[in-house]
């Protein structure tokens, strides 16, 4: 196999450096590939030869280059150009100096501009990228829907916080292709924190029957639902019996936030994309959408490395883009990089103490703070709250809280919405989303339950409003005198401190005591004998406990990396 | 040559209804084409190539069923080779589970498995090849494995049955190639073959494909090197004929200099 000169080594902006040798036979030419800014961190170019020898291994992530050059004997290859895992090969020849482009909009006229392969986003994204997927006939209405008035007769000025949902087929084609009853809709509906009911899909949706001027097509296939709403969290479900899904969703103040998924009669929860826009319509142009999927894509292949192009854009996009923001953030945090330390921790400042601001009960904000500390030594502001109710947007924000409630037992309470998420978690996409029966749990568990936390009427007692407080111990059947005995004297700590003062042992305490060990085996070998229904987890836990019954619950959240209060309840269910 | 193998194709699985997986057509026919290339070209005798594929009733192979036979060509290189043989293949077609933060591992679901019984019946492909490696029996170690790389639950398969230093191979030649990326799909796709269709693992295709000649290099010789390469070319032009996005994961440590030869 002949083989080619190695590349030149690869500065940035380099220019005509490599000159023609001449090696026996072999000429050497110069191929240059010419990359858009914006497709430059989203491209992998691997070159093959004639013998389908790979002659480079070229990974953008490790450099943000806008054009490569390589140094290549005569002969025939192929230039294939993947993006977002999906490739275009382009053979050429080279028998002289040659320059190639991808979408590079200067190229001059001998400039051969490669293939590329399609974009797909569940967004109908418009500007530098190209995507296949984005349909007029789906543009349009996401435009139009996000920027409508909720009441066509009011103008809600006052709230500037809202959701925007818009879920909708591939293409019209396919959708009427497989067109089933619209009432596949109706298996979707809003949630409050609670779990309570906001709204009932299609009650209150747009749909693409809908007569509207901007409806090009009609039976294109989405709908879509805007509502004025204040800050907090929210919960999308999906109902379904095979693959039912409850999705968070965070408003957050001054923020919209805008919510997309494509759908083929059942949802692709891989390509939910979640935006926060500072303006009511969407913006299929935003620059920073892009930016987005190459955080996402990054994050969903364990791939923590941050390109200085990459963190320019962060650091730059946060502004208008916060989602990029915090999954620019969550990235640098998450990887092992000390040398953008400062602008991350500038980064990571602004963005829970300026853009997201007045959003201390956000769960993505708060976990953050765990990175944060893990990191640096601090949390963000060094004030955050010790514990948080909520389940956050992102799943790397919860992996961040259930790996990090493996040492620090309170940061996920038993009985908490994310202590149910933990034994229901699912991992196709690279939001947070979880099987419904989490938050039937929670609900069930809350409903049982005198939490102080989540007695308003507790706040009323400590705050000047004693008429409130007068009023409601007239009628109200709680027991006053236990809430005031039971309140937790560590409440007042914030999260800096309790993390600093409460560190977990160095080593895990990984055995039982004798006697509850013989109970736990007895117990063992009766749900064995007889098992119930047991959720997955609780399978996987006794798997565990039969190859080891002496392990602690400390050892066993470790070995499962699993919050160490979801065991413990988990076992106290089972009677172990 | 003093080769061995073992090779598993696995089509049936305990139903989804049943929290397992669905049931596979490609695993099987693609172990079979494998051990057919093994057993000739491949330069393994027929008696050291162990071949299991599934059935339904019993539903087999378990975990042990592979672990003995792994055990066997252990047992066979001790008492025949003096603990010092050259080649060992392992080969696995069937379902497999990606695992959370661990990029070198994957679960190989044995037929058996379901979300209830979820490690115990799934092999930890990082732990298998370390005692391949680590066991020091073989001058070369090959490991090929078709199956799916995505998390789906939480999963931490396996490890493999006791890894004890026994020959003087500490440093072996390796060649290890996954079907496609860590947290992505493996794909089977129909083709035509006579007058019937059958179904084949897209990978396993063109990885014989590649072994039975498309991966000779300048020297009409196939190396790891070559092999790797056309693994990389082809397997994603492969996978997209079929509408699929599939790219393989090879790994070797071979350069140059210290060759690993296919033929």
């Amino acid at each position: 196999m002949e083989k080619s000169a190695p590349s030149p080594k690869r500065n940035k902006k380099q220019s005509g450096t490599v000159s023609k040798v001449k090696t026996g036979s072999n000429t050497i030419h110069k191929l240059t590939i010419l990359i858009r800014e914006t497709y430059a961190l989203i491209t992998k170019v691997k070159i093959f030869d004639h013998q389908f020898a790979l002659v480079n291994d070229d990974e953008p992530i490790s450099f943000s280059e806008e054009y490569r050059v390589y140094s290549l004997t005569s002969g025939k290859y192929v230039i294939r150009v993947i993006i977002n895992g999906l490739f275009e090969d382009n053979e050429i020849e080279l028998i002289k100096d040659k320059t190639c482009g991808i979408a590079y909009q200067h190229q001059q006229q001998d400039t051969e501009a490669l293939s590329l392969p399609k974009l797909y986003s569940s967004a109908p994204l418009k500007g530098d990228l190209e995507y296949s997927t984005t349909h007029d006939y789906y543009l349009k209405p996401a435009v139009a829907i996000s920027s409508m008035p909720e009441n066509p007769f009011l103008k809600d000025k006052e709230l500037k916080s809202g959701l925007f949902i818009f879920i909708h087929y591939p293409s019209k084609d396919l959708y009427q292709e497989r067109y089933r009853s619209h009432s596949y809709w109706e298996k979707f509906s809003l949630l409050g924190s609670n779990g309570e009911l906001i709204k009932q899909f299609p009650e209150g949706c747009i749909q693409d029957r809908d007569n509207h001027q901007w409806n090009i097509v009609k039976h294109a296939g989405y709908i879509g639902f805007r509502l004025s709403t204040k800050p907090g969290l929210y919960y999308l479900q999906y109902n379904d019996d095979q693959n039912g899904r409850i999705i968070p969703l965070y408003v957050y103040e001054s923020w919209y936030t805008q919510f997309f998924m494509t759908v083929i009669h059942t949802p692709l929860f891989e390509t939910i994309r979640i935006f926060l826009s500072h303006k009511l319509a969407f913006d299929p142009y935003d620059k920073y959408h892009g930016y987005i999927d190459i955080c996402l894509n990054k994050l969903q292949n364990n791939d923590y490395s941050v390109a200085e192009s990459l963190v320019r854009n962060i650091a730059y996009g946060k502004f208008q883009s916060p989602m990029l923001g915090l999954l620019g953030a969550y990235l640098y945090l998450s990887s092992k990089e000390v040398k953008e330390n400062e602008l991350f921790k500038m980064i990571v400042y602004n963005i829970q103490e300026k853009i997201l601001k007045n959003s201390a009960e956000s769960p993505d904000l708060w976990a953050l703070n765990m990175l944060s500390y893990k990191h640096f030594g601090t949390t963000i502001s060094g004030d955050e709250s010790k514990t948080i109710s909520g389940a956050p947007m992102l799943r790397i924000a919860f992996d961040v809280i259930r790996n990090a409630a493996v040492a620090y037992p309170w940061l996920v309470p038993e009985g908490s919405i994310n202590d149910y998420i933990a034994e229901n978690q699912t991992f196709d996409s690279p939001y947070n989303t979880f099987l419904p029966s989490a938050l039937n749990a929670y609900r069930k568990a809350t409903s049982n339950a005198i939490r102080i936390h989540d007695l308003e009427i507790f706040d009323a007692y400590n705050s000047s409003e004693d008429n409130v407080l007068m009023d409601y111990q007239e009628h109200s059947p709680f027991p006053w005198e236990k809430i005031k005995v039971n309140r937790d004297e560590n409440q007042n700590k914030n999260l800096q401190d309790s993390l600093d003062s409460e560190k977990p042992p160095k080593k895990v305490l990984g055995l039982i005591d004798r006697k509850i060990l013989a109970q736990r085996s007895a117990k063992l070998q009766d749900i064995l004998k007889n098992p119930n229904e047991l959720t997955d987890l609780s399978y996987t836990l006794l798997n565990h406990l039969t190859a080891k019954p002496n392990m602690s619950n400390a050892e066993v959240a470790k070995q499962l990396n699993m919050p160490i209060n979801t065991i413990s309840r988990l076992m106290k269910d089972m009677g172990l | 040559m003093n080769n061995y193998a073992v090779v598993v194709g696995i089509n049936h699985y305990i139903p989804p209804i049943e929290k397992g997986l669905k049931s596979l057509k490609g695993a099987i026919p693609d172990a079979i084409k494998v051990r057919d290339w093994l057993v000739t070209k491949g330069g393994v005798p027929d008696s050291n190539c162990h071949l299991i594929t599934s059935t339904l009733d019993p539903l087999n192979p378990d975990r042990d069923l592979i672990d003995d036979a792994i055990e066997k060509v252990m047992s066979d290189v001790k008492d025949n080779h003096d603990k010092d043989a050259d080649r060992f293949y392992f080969y696995f077609a069937g379902h497999g589970l990606g695992v959370e933060l661990d990029s070198e591992n994957n679960g190989l679901c044995v037929a058996n498995w379901n979300s209830n019984t979820r490690d115990a019946r799934a092999l930890s492909s990082k732990d298998y090849i370390k005692k391949f490696k680590n066991e020091g029996l073989f001058k070369e170690i090959v490991v090929l494995m078709d199956c799916c790389r995505n998390q789906k639950l939480y999963f931490n398969p396996v490890a493999a049955p006791s890894i004890t230093p026994l020959g003087p191979n500490r440093n072996p030649k390796y060649f290890v190639a996954y079907a496609t990326l860590y947290q992505n799909e493996a794909f089977e796709a129909d083709y035509a073959s006579d007058d019937e269709v059958e179904t084949r693992g897209v990978f396993t295709k063109v990885l014989l494909d590649a072994l039975n000649g498309a991966a000779a290099n300048g020297s009409a010789q196939i190396t790891a090197v070559s092999l790797s390469n056309y693994l990389q070319l082809q397997v994603p032009i492969e996978a997209k004929l079929k509408n699929f996005s599939q790219e393989p994961d090879t790994s070797h440590n071979t350069n140059d200099v210290k060759i690993m030869y296919f033929s």
